[in-house]
């Protein structure tokens, strides 16, 4: 029946995972943002996306992003798609490229240009292209071998470019070999061929790829980083080598000495900024004052942007600290840093301003997407809700991406705003659809808005719309300042655990009564109010437990009447399996396992109901009639405990680690409380000086579960002195002592014999 | 104030003759040595350096592998002045899931990449000189895996003609019974480390005299001749959300000066916005600082000499050679490491 008591146990398909800790929320699960920064990138900064990864995305080329592809795409006059051209240069085999029966456009259309001598070098290319790695083997106990292909390779290529009339493919030639003597480490032989070749062309991409590897055999010095600053700008492709390269040792002043123009100097600017977690608008705008057009400026702007969504959002909605600025709900002192975070959160808005004020000056000089999105967003991040609102009202986005996210921030920022009230004039569905960056930050946002307006119905619609997707094992969670929750973890990530640790009985009814109206009234919500409605016996059953919590049993009747017998034989929620235990019978040593009391069974409203009438009955009784009563009224609350059979009546999960959680009987649950309090009553109503023993005995129990909760095993004590840890327990106990003093003939008996229960039981 | 405090410290030290001491120093990084490095490396007349040429991890595809392989090129100026002696860490993840076969086909890899280090890599001309008579394994085995380790110790001794030595923890150095004694020619024993960070949140978990004191003293000596490690190092704990995050090594010299109050032993919160070079903190940010003084330094090694039996001659090495590290010391500071060593 109950042999079950595993470390942690849960009654309803609730989060699992979470309370058994294995999985945390961390990094860029709980970095706030609304805005992906790649909805205004190509991608050629995605590596450098502002993350708690230490790179963002990785940079996959495309036809599109790709100026390789542009050269080859002009090669071919411009006479097939760039995606043909791609599918050419990256993913036909030489043999494909060289077939003159071949159908392939790009193939096709080069033969009829009389371009064979570019096909041929694109073979070359290909046919040696398994050379250009660092090391197939990680022993290097081939590398010989390899170096030795290389050199033959390069020799090759050398020949042909030496060889080869036309400019571009003496390059291309010439690059080949490059990149051989690169992969080879013969970097002095790299520079040679860049300086016979390339010193100074930058027309081709190869041309600024060569530079690339000649720059590696430059000394790490101050004009290196200035070279590297320069082609980072123009390489997307080489960008995480270059990043590498360059030496942030050398201060911005070292490297500008370097700049002949205001562009190059913004470019050497930019390469400071790129990662640096703090506050970069003086940077940004003295890179903006040089070179308004500088390449990298869009993605400093979205990473100030991101970083300011961190610092000021996250405190505000998700109640976590900003994950590149650490420090709340650490066990030292954590009421002093969350102050700390609360003057940054301050300090930032402000910062949003300044950064709003400035960018406004310059409005020109921005695209009108960028502008739109950055401009709008510090609007809200500063407060100024409906200066947001204005602004997404009024902008007009190209990129159709854009255009939808901005319907998802008009609907957020109205009830920011003030401006819509509920959810009537919402369009929901934007925010409900399948499959959009940061779905479950729009979602939960929009809950939260609900929230601090006080309006739970609404509120908890949203939040009941998180974390739906069992296959996606990586959920949104949220904090809480308090550091507890209804688990053993401090974060939440189910609507319905949220609202039993943070809301009262009737505040769930009200959320339940509001979802089953909404859906009635009108179907369009139906979605909205699906888990809720849906969950209607779970959240029945939640407000029952809830008042049965504040020991109010009436109220707990009348709503656990409200739900069909069938719900508590339910598979679902697993009462019939492990609310199978007689809570009304206990003795020493019962828990969990199985007793000799165990003959009848109960559901929670049946309890409850027994429970009411045997206090009801107390009221009446007298003398040994009322000991038993109370005697089984103490077993009941003993059993509704963690250390009893019964915990399912309070709880819905099980874990061998007693926490302080928020729940408001967290000390009743642990401690026993009420049962030692209905035993002490049970003695004071015998008249039998053996069931007073008992009596005395079982509330001893439950005093004994409360000091050991409320003191742990302190090292700095020297417990061998007093007899050890467990006999030093012991002589705390006041009805243990009280045992001892007022029965010490039954002392012994009761204390260590366990089956002398009975014997004091039955004395009534 | 602090020259006068050496003084006392060498003076209390008793006569009875001299050890020879080879000073040398571990590099833990990957990149060329730099030119502090080299000034201290040469001011503390250092003739060994240690250096870590790769580590071996398992790979789900490819069984054993090495990474973060070591691109440092030596000039010849260094080393006309230094004994290189290549290190290799190892997992031991890797030793408890190989079988014999394999830790003798890693000990036949390991060798022989570790001579390409030697003739090749480790050398900025190939017709430079490098002298290296010692290859050192570093591997925080367990009572567990002792037997394979051993056995792959042994591969290592069979397939080079050098030297063999192995790091040793205080641990194994003390429960030699247990963790058993390698069979190899040397042994570094690392007086750093002692405790898990993760379990002591509240003490010093590079050095802490305490615990140090609890392994130095011991029933005999240990049966292979040992060389001694020594921390100079830093580390700044870092933590997101109450969950550690990363841990920056090169704590820079007044970081405890932004933090508001001390919320625990060695544990700080950062008062205000601040960049240190390239590392950022910010407001409110919760951080555990682990420094090694220069007189605890100094205090670990008078308990080191005073308690562990050395041979006449061994070598004394400093982790590690990092110019961010080290400009937090005085020169005489580690050359005083290294004279309480050589005296009786």
């Amino acid at each position: 029946m109950k042999h079950w008591i595993a470390s942690i146990f849960f009654l309803a398909s609730v989060n699992l995972a979470i309370a058994c800790g294995g999985w945390y929320p961390y990094g860029e699960d709980i970095r706030f943002s609304l805005i992906d920064p790649s909805l205004l990138d190509d991608g050629g900064m995605g590596e450098f996306y502002y993350s708690a990864d230490y790179f963002s995305d990785i940079f996959v080329h495309t036809a599109y992003d790709d100026r390789n592809v542009d050269d080859w795409f002009n090669t071919c006059a411009g006479k097939v798609s760039k995606e043909d051209v791609f599918e050419a240069i990256y993913r036909l085999s030489a043999l494909e490229i060289v077939d003159k029966q071949s159908t392939h456009p790009f193939v096709k259309n080069m033969i009829a240009l009389g371009k064979s001598d570019d096909l041929e070098y694109l073979a070359f290319a290909k046919k040696y292209s398994y050379l250009n790695t660092v090391t197939s083997d990680p022993w290097e106990r081939e590398e010989d071998d390899l170096q030795k292909t290389r050199e033959v390779a390069m020799k090759s290529a050398i020949k042909k470019a030496k060889k080869s009339k036309n400019a571009h493919l003496k390059r291309r030639y010439a690059f080949v070999a490059i990149r051989f003597a690169f992969y080879n480490e013969d970097f002095n032989k790299v520079s040679e061929l860049y300086a016979d070749y390339f010193a100074g062309t930058h027309e081709l991409t190869i041309d600024l790829w060569a530079h690339y590897y000649q720059l590696h055999d430059e000394s790490n010095s101050a004009a290196r980083n200035f070279a590297v600053a320069q082609l980072f700008a123009k390489v997307p492709s080489k960008r995480h080598g270059l990043f590498f390269m360059f030496n942030r040792e050398f201060t911005p002043d070292d490297v500008l000495n370097f700049a002949s123009n205001d562009a190059e100097k913004a470019n050497v600017l930019a390469m400071y900024a790129i990662r640096a977690k703090n506050r970069q608008l003086n940077e940004i705008k003295q890179i903006h004052q040089y070179d308004p057009n500088n390449a990298l400026l869009p993605f400093l702007l979205v990473r100030e942007l991101n970083k300011l969504e961190d610092w000021v959002l996250a405190p505000t909605f998700t109640a976590f600290a900003p994950v590149m600025r650490p420090g709340n709900g650490d066990t030292y002192e954590m009421s002093s840093a969350t102050e700390l975070i609360k003057k940054g959160v301050i300090a930032d808005k402000a910062y949003a301003r300044t950064f709003l004020t400035w960018l406004k000056s310059i409005e020109s000089t921005v695209d009108s997407d960028l502008f739109a999105v950055t401009s709008g967003l510090l609007h809200f991040i500063s407060d100024d809700a409906r200066g947001a609102l204005a602004v997404f009202k009024r902008s007009n986005f190209k990129d159709e991406r854009l255009g939808e996210w901005k319907q998802r921030m008009i609907g957020m920022l109205a009830i920011a705003a003030d401006e819509s009230k509920g959810v009537e004039s919402l369009n929901v569905d934007v925010f409900l659809k399948e499959n959009y960056t940061h779905k479950d930050r729009f979602v939960f946002v929009l809950g939260r808005l609900f929230e601090f307006r006080k309006d739970l119905g609404n509120a908890a619609l949203f939040y009941s719309q998180l974390n739906t997707d069992d296959s996606n094992w990586q959920w949104f969670a949220w904090s809480e300042p308090k550091g507890r929750t209804v688990f053993n973890v401090s974060f939440y990530a189910d609507y319905f655990d949220y609202f039993d640790a943070n809301y009262k009985a009737k505040d769930v009814q009200n959320i339940l009564d509001y979802a089953v109206q909404l859906k009635a009234k009108n179907s369009k919500f139906e979605q909205l109010s699906e888990v809720i409605t849906k969950d209607k016996m779970r959240l029945l059953d939640l407000i029952g437990t809830k008042y049965l919590r504040q020991n109010e049993l009436v109220n707990s009747i009348a709503t656990l009447k409200n739900i069909p017998t069938s719900y508590w034989t339910s598979e679902d929620t697993h009462y019939a399996h492990f609310l199978g235990a007689n809570p009304f019978y206990a003795n020493f040593y019962s828990e969990h396992n199985k007793t000799e009391g165990d003959t009848i069974s109960y559901t929670k409203l049946e309890i409850v109901e027994k429970l009411h009438g045997m206090l009801e009955d107390a009221k009446t009784q007298k003398g040994n009639e009322l000991a038993k009563t109370n005697f089984h009224i103490a077993n009941c609350y003993f059993n509704m405990t963690t250390h009893g059979n019964s915990w399912m009546m309070r709880r819905s999960w099980w874990s061998t680690y007693s926490d302080n959680t928020v729940y408001e009987d967290s000390d009743e649950y642990n401690k026993c409380e009420l049962a030692l309090a209905y035993y002490v009553k049970a003695a004071e109503a015998s008249t039998t000086p053996e069931f007073d023993a008992v009596c005395y005995r079982m509330a001893g129990r439950c005093e004994s579960y409360q000091l050991y909760f409320d003191h742990e095993y302190d090292y700095n004590v020297d417990y061998d002195s007093q007899g050890g840890y467990r006999e030093y327990m012991f002589n705390k106990n006041t009805y243990y002592k009280r045992l001892s003093k007022e029965f010490p003939q039954w002392r012994d008996e009761l204390v260590t014999n366990c089956s002398s229960f009975n014997r004091f039981y039955r004395s009534i | 104030m602090f020259v006068a405090g050496m003084i006392f410290i060498l003076s209390g030290c008793s006569g009875g003759g001299s050890r020879d001491i080879t000073r040398a120093f571990y590099y833990w990084k990957s990149g060329d040595i730099r030119l502090f490095e080299n000034h201290i490396f040469e001011e503390s007349n250092a003739q060994k350096l240690y250096i870590k040429i790769f580590e071996i991890t398992l790979d789900d595809l490819e069984g054993a592998i090495p990474q973060s392989k070591a691109y440092t090129e030596f000039t010849k100026e260094f080393l006309d002045q230094a004994e290189i002696v290549p290190t290799i860490f190892i997992e031991n993840d890797v030793i408890a899931k190989s079988t014999t076969e394999q830790l003798d086909e890693l000990a036949k890899n390991t060798v022989s990449l570790t001579e390409k280090f030697i003739n090749d890599k480790l050398k900025a001309n190939s017709n430079d000189v490098l002298r290296c008579n010692e290859i050192q394994i570093d591997c925080d085995w367990m009572a567990s895996s002792k037997d394979r380790y051993f056995a792959f110790l042994k591969a290592i001794k069979k397939y080079s003609d050098k030297q063999i030595s192995c790091t040793v923890r205080l641990y194994p150095y003390k429960f030699t019974k247990e963790m058993g004694v390698p069979p190899v020619d040397r042994a570094m024993l690392l007086c750093y480390n002692l405790l898990n960070p993760k379990n002591h949140s509240e003490k010093n978990t590079i050095l802490d005299l305490e615990e140090l004191k609890k392994y130095v003293q011991t029933d005999g000596n240990y049966p292979l001749p040992l060389d001694i490690g020594l921390p100079a190092y830093s580390s700044c704990y870092m933590f997101v959300n109450g969950k550690f995050d990363e841990v920056r090594h090169a704590v820079p010299e007044g970081l405890e000066e932004i933090t508001v109050e001390k919320t625990g032993k060695l544990w700080y919160t950062v008062e205000r916005d601040t960049s240190f070079k390239y590392d950022y903190y910010k407001g409110g940010q919760q951080v555990k600082i682990e420094r090694v003084s220069a007189k605890l330094l100094l205090d670990a090694t008078e308990m080191i000499v005073d308690n562990i039996e050395l041979d006449d001659e061994l070598t004394v090495a400093i982790y590690h050679l990092d110019e961010n590290e080290l400009n937090q010391y005085k020169h005489e500071t580690l050359d005083s490491v290294y004279l309480l060593f050589s005296k009786r």
